[in-house]
Formats: C-alpha cells, structure tokens, sequence
C-alpha cells in the first residue's frame, strides 16, 4: 500500500491518546488501530472529516502518498 | 434486529449441529446392523436394493455387502461432516468468510462424488447380492437417471455457490477494513 496514514503523528503533536481520539469522535478504538497499522483499506469521509475537525488538521496531514 | 437474525441463525445452526452429528453415527450404525441383520429384515427394507436375493445371504457376502455400502455412506458421512463445519462458523456468527466459501465448494463436490458413489454401489452390490443366486438369476446392475442428473446439477449449482461466497468474502473483508 503507497497511502501512508500519518495520524500517530498528528496525535503526537497534540499529545494526545488514540483511545481519546475514538471517544471523542465516536469510533472504536479498534478502527483507530485499524487505521493507524495501515491496514485500512478504505476511510470515509465522515470519518475522515470527524477526524480533520477533532485535530483541526488536513486530510493531507493524515493521508500521504508515497512511491 | 441484525442482532436478532444473527442470534436465530446461530440457535437454529446449533439445533442442525446436533441433527448432523446424530447422522453421522447413525449412518454407519445403521449400516452395520442392516446387513448384520439382512436375512430376518422384514420384505419391505430391502426393496430399495436393485437385486433381490433369492437366498439367505452368507457371512462373508454381508460382510462384502456391507463393505460395499461404505462407499456412499463415506460420501455421506463426508458431506455431513463439512455441513457440520459449515454451521459451527455460522455458530460463531461467521457467516462470509474464506472457510464458509470453502465449506460450500466442498458440499458441492461431495453431491457429485455421491452420484458416483452411488452408482458404483449400486452396480457392485447387484453383483454381492446376485452371485449366489441360481444360474441366469445374477445380474450387474448399471443406473443412471434423471435423479443423478437433477443432484448433479444442484452440485455445479452449490459449487457455483461458492465462488459467489468468496466474492462475498472480499467485500466482508472490504467492509471489515473500512474506517
């Protein structure tokens, strides 16, 4: 997979937890590991818009493409 | 209510669990007493045979005959074992995954090895069962009919089946991975 999900840094800068993050947007805790492992195959927006708002961050901040 | 449909499945598979085990004692249970028994059956259980037998059957042709009759109750017993699998996953509420996939393609190609198996059965246990009879009473029986052909169909079916349940399987995995 070329798509690398940088979400444990943003939380690092912002000091805060994944299981914080699920609480406060509503997903489980399970689906933020999910996604932090790179082993996503697919996000959707309001997930990923949930998450924008709460880190008051870029899809680009969380998403990379890399080759 | 998903929850509810998940909980029906996974009762009424565990009531099947036990059908199924049943049967597969059962079958070679009973297999073993009707040939040990086959001279006192009354006429009517031994009409399903293609041959009658005009005498009583010796020891060692039970014992052939019952031989004979593992084939198909093998077959049997194997696609009921795999329908066992199949309902344990569904049990554990996993219902589209690479194993319930593989567990249809496998019931599939059991209801083609059983028309098989039963034909060979039927043609060797003519002969087991007529040799003893007087001269020109001995007969091989051959059959093939419009019941083989109706399983052998509803067997590609089934095996047509699963390779829809494995493209199931990508998109439950799909929907698993889906943040």
């Amino acid at each position: 997979m070329t798509i690398i999900v940088n979400l444990d840094v943003e939380l690092a800068k912002r000091k805060m937890k994944s299981n914080e993050l699920a609480q406060r947007i509503g997903i489980t805790e399970q689906n933020i590991s999910i996604l932090k492992t790179g082993k996503a195959k697919a996000i959707r927006f309001t997930t990923l818009d949930l998450i924008c708002k709460e880190l008051d961050c870029q899809p680009g901040d969380i998403l990379e493409y890399k080759t | 209510m998903e929850n509810e449909n998940m909980h029906r499945i996974q009762r009424v598979s565990g009531i099947f669990i036990v059908l199924f085990t049943v049967f597969i004692i059962g079958i070679p249970v009973f297999t073993l007493l009707y040939w040990l028994f086959f001279n006192s059956l009354p006429a009517g259980f031994t009409t399903e045979l293609p041959v009658s037998a005009k005498q009583t059957l010796p020891p060692a042709t039970m014992t052939l005959a019952f031989l004979v009759s593992l084939i198909p109750a093998s077959v049997a017993i194997y696609g009921l074992s795999t329908l066992k699998k199949l309902f344990q996953l569904y049990t554990k509420a996993i219902v589209f995954s690479e194993k319930n996939a593989d567990c249809f393609r496998r019931l599939g190609y059991t209801l083609i090895a059983w028309v098989f198996a039963n034909m060979i059965f039927t043609t060797l246990i003519s002969i087991v069962i007529s040799y003893g009879n007087p001269p020109g009473e001995r007969m091989m029986v051959v059959g093939f009919g419009t019941s083989e052909i109706s399983t052998l169909i509803i067997g590609a079916i089934v095996v047509l089946v699963s390779w829809v349940m494995n493209e199931a399987t990508k998109l439950e995995d799909e929907q698993a991975y889906t943040v």
